[in-house]
């Protein structure tokens, strides 16, 4: 068998396992390093998993996920969620449809300093369902709302998922965080017109109250300054370069653990929690960075990537109808699988293919475009069926509400994120001018 | 509840009750690590700051004050051996991220048979890196490797390494023993979905 059929049966053969609920990291772990045996023997993988596990879970730059984690973890124990939807809700609460825009704005704020969807989402259920159902919302426009505000919190930096794929993709983390925040505001601003629109089209979804004064709103506004403070010197930190991004989740994981104390009433059961979560989701995304990276590490000595990448560049089809065959897959792909499985599974394979076009470019910029719109894709699979993840974890928090209802309640935004889609393809400039802003 | 649902038997679930607490134990102490490396940090940070700030850094009382020494080297290794501490909670806890969809409405016989192969491979997988990490850890005894600064020998972190590890092997033993009993979730109840969903992939 040449080393090219090999890599592409090793595809086929762990496509097939993790379709039979073997877990993803395993799945890639074993398919990779079988692979390499049969290509190198099997000295050289025995001698390899001596010192592989613990060269890859100690690299700097991955230590930052374990304690974005525990950022994420503590601000929700910090009780700035409650504060940040009545900021929100005092300022946009007036409006048609205000308090499911004040949920946007606060998860978009709560994004900020949490860089997971799932967390995002389940935090600002807590605080907004239950004043969402007192004034009478439907159902579906709640939920709805509170899944597509849930995926704010993967685009606005700090962001997983994000640091995962500039490893993959060799960028600089700060790049792709300041990348990320144009496009996040964009989703924040075309959610609320998505309420808008939806609200006036069935006025009957969402009564609307009355105004707060002006003093309230700068009163709640001001309620939220540690949240503001964090954002800011975390991310601001990272992007003038003042922290490596290491330093700046250190330095947030501290001030929104002294918040959540202070603040939160976190006491050690609290603490115990944090750090459990902390350590099922750390456990979870390190697994499946070991198994991906034996695996893309037998993909590399296949050449497959490179070959493949060559092929569809040889074609000269259009670079755009490429790209948008690959954001398709992603659309696909996000009916089975969760975002960063995807990202690791397929950046290695779709990258080289789009950094081979010619899209008026330095390949640099398109690696950092790409990434941004991967992104943005793959969230649009934590909001359809039939996996939508922030669906079922909200469903779990208010099963009162049927699936149905909040299937229904997405369309609006579903349709605000594929319009967004289109438009970061085709202005590239959203995601880009940022990072030359900063540079 | 389906009629091929057995009672797990007083084994398995004596197996899990002992792994219980030695795996909370491992992801909490491993989290208190990563809480320690944060503080570790930001305190090199602040030091940092103090020692090249204009005025600060000339008063002779704070002369001593800078970065601590070797705080990426820390870092480093407090991850990993935090990570290593984590992998046997998350897999009790059944935290690893599957595709669910494409099985989740094939007959409970066949879901059951491949949890068995699945936890089967997981174990012999952990096994296999248990023996070669503990060879890895022999090798850096060896040759005495130590860390840049700080002149930490790499082999602690390989400790680390390998109670995760040897841990996790046990974690995945027990699993493979309950999978011989697996009741898979009713795939027309939505609360069996949450609960399988809810579990993974926190992002």
């Amino acid at each position: 068998m040449t080393p090219l059929t090999l890599g592409a049966s090793g595809f086929v053969v762990l496509l097939f396992m993790m379709a039979t609920r073997i877990p993803i990291g395993l799945a890639m772990l074993v398919v990779g390093a079988v692979g390499m045996m049969l290509i190198t023997g099997p000295m050289g993988i025995l001698n390899g998993l001596k010192s592989l596990p613990y060269e890859h879970f100690s690299s700097h730059t991955l230590s930052i996920i374990p304690l974005f984690l525990l950022m994420g973890q503590f601000a929700a124990r910090a009780g700035l969620s409650r504060a940040m939807f009545q900021a929100a809700n005092d300022w946009l609460g007036h409006r048609r449809g205000g308090l499911a825009m004040s949920t946007i704005g606060a998860c978009g704020a709560f994004g900020a300093i949490c860089g997971s969807s799932l967390a995002t989402a389940a935090t600002m259920t807590q605080v907004a369902l239950p004043e969402m159902e007192r004034q009478g919302y439907r159902g579906s426009l709640a939920t709805g709302a509170l899944a597509a505000g849930g995926t704010l919190g993967i685009l606005i930096p700090p962001s997983v998922v994000l640091v995962i794929y500039a490893i993959l993709a060799e960028q600089n983390i700060n790049e792709m965080f300041a990348a990320a925040l144009v496009p996040g505001l964009l989703a924040v601003f075309s959610y609320m017109l998505a309420i808008s629109l939806y609200v006036r089209f069935f006025p009957d979804s969402a009564p609307s109250k009355a105004k707060a004064s002006r003093g309230e709103r700068w009163r709640s506004l001001l309620e939220v300054w540690p949240g503001a403070a964090i954002f800011i010197v975390v991310i601001g930190g990272i992007y003038t370069g003042i922290f490596t991004p290491t330093e700046a989740a250190a330095v947030g994981a501290v001030s929104t653990g002294a918040l959540a104390i202070t603040r939160g009433g976190l006491r050690w059961n609290g603490l115990r929690d944090c750090v459990l979560e902390t350590a099922v989701t750390s456990a979870m995304i390190f697994f499946i960075v070991l198994g991906a990276s034996v695996f893309n590490s037998f993909l590399a000595l296949t050449q497959l990537p490179q070959i493949t990448a060559g092929w569809i560049v040889g074609l000269e089809i259009s670079p755009w109808v490429v790209l948008a065959g690959i954001l398709f897959c992603y659309l696909v792909l996000g009916c089975f699988m969760d975002s960063l499985s995807m990202i690791l599974l397929t950046v290695p394979i779709f990258l080289p293919i789009v950094t081979g076009m010619d899209f008026g470019m330095p390949a640099t910029d398109v690696a950092i475009w790409f990434g941004i719109l991967a992104l943005v894709v793959v969230e649009v699979g934590m909001i359809t069926p039939p996996v939508g993840l922030n669906i079922f974890i909200i469903h779990s928090m208010a099963p009162r509400i049927p699936l149905t209802e909040t299937f229904k309640g997405i369309l609006p935004f579903l349709a605000a994120d594929l319009i967004r889609i289109i438009l970061l393809v085709l202005f590239p400039a959203i995601s880009l001018g940022f990072v030359y802003l900063i540079n | 509840m389906s009629s091929l649902a057995t009672v797990p038997t007083i084994g398995t679930a004596l197996m899990r009750r002992s792994l219980e607490i030695p795996c909370r134990v491992a992801a909490i102490s491993g989290g208190l690590m990563i809480t320690a490396l944060a503080i570790i940090t930001v305190v090199s940070i602040l030091g940092r700051w103090v020692a090249s700030a204009p005025v600060l850094s000339d008063i002779t009382m704070l002369a001593w004050v800078g970065p601590i020494t070797g705080d990426y080297e820390l870092v480093e290794m407090g991850t990993a051996i935090a990570v290593f501490l984590f992998l046997p909670y998350c897999h009790l806890r059944g935290g690893h991220v599957t595709v669910d969809l494409l099985v989740m409405h094939a007959p409970a016989m066949v879901q059951r048979l491949l949890a068995v192969v699945a936890e089967t491979l997981f174990l012999v997988v952990a096994g296999l890196m248990t023996w070669r990490l503990y060879h890895g850890l022999l090798d850096k005894r060896r040759y005495m490797e130590t860390s840049m600064l700080l002149d930490i020998p790499l082999w602690w972190g390989y400790i680390g390494g390998l109670v995760g590890f040897a841990l996790l092997t046990l974690v995945c033993l027990y699993r493979t023993c309950d999978a011989f009993t697996y009741d898979p979730p009713q795939p027309d109840s939505t609360q069996a979905q949450v609960k399988e969903n809810s579990t993974q992939g926190d992002l």
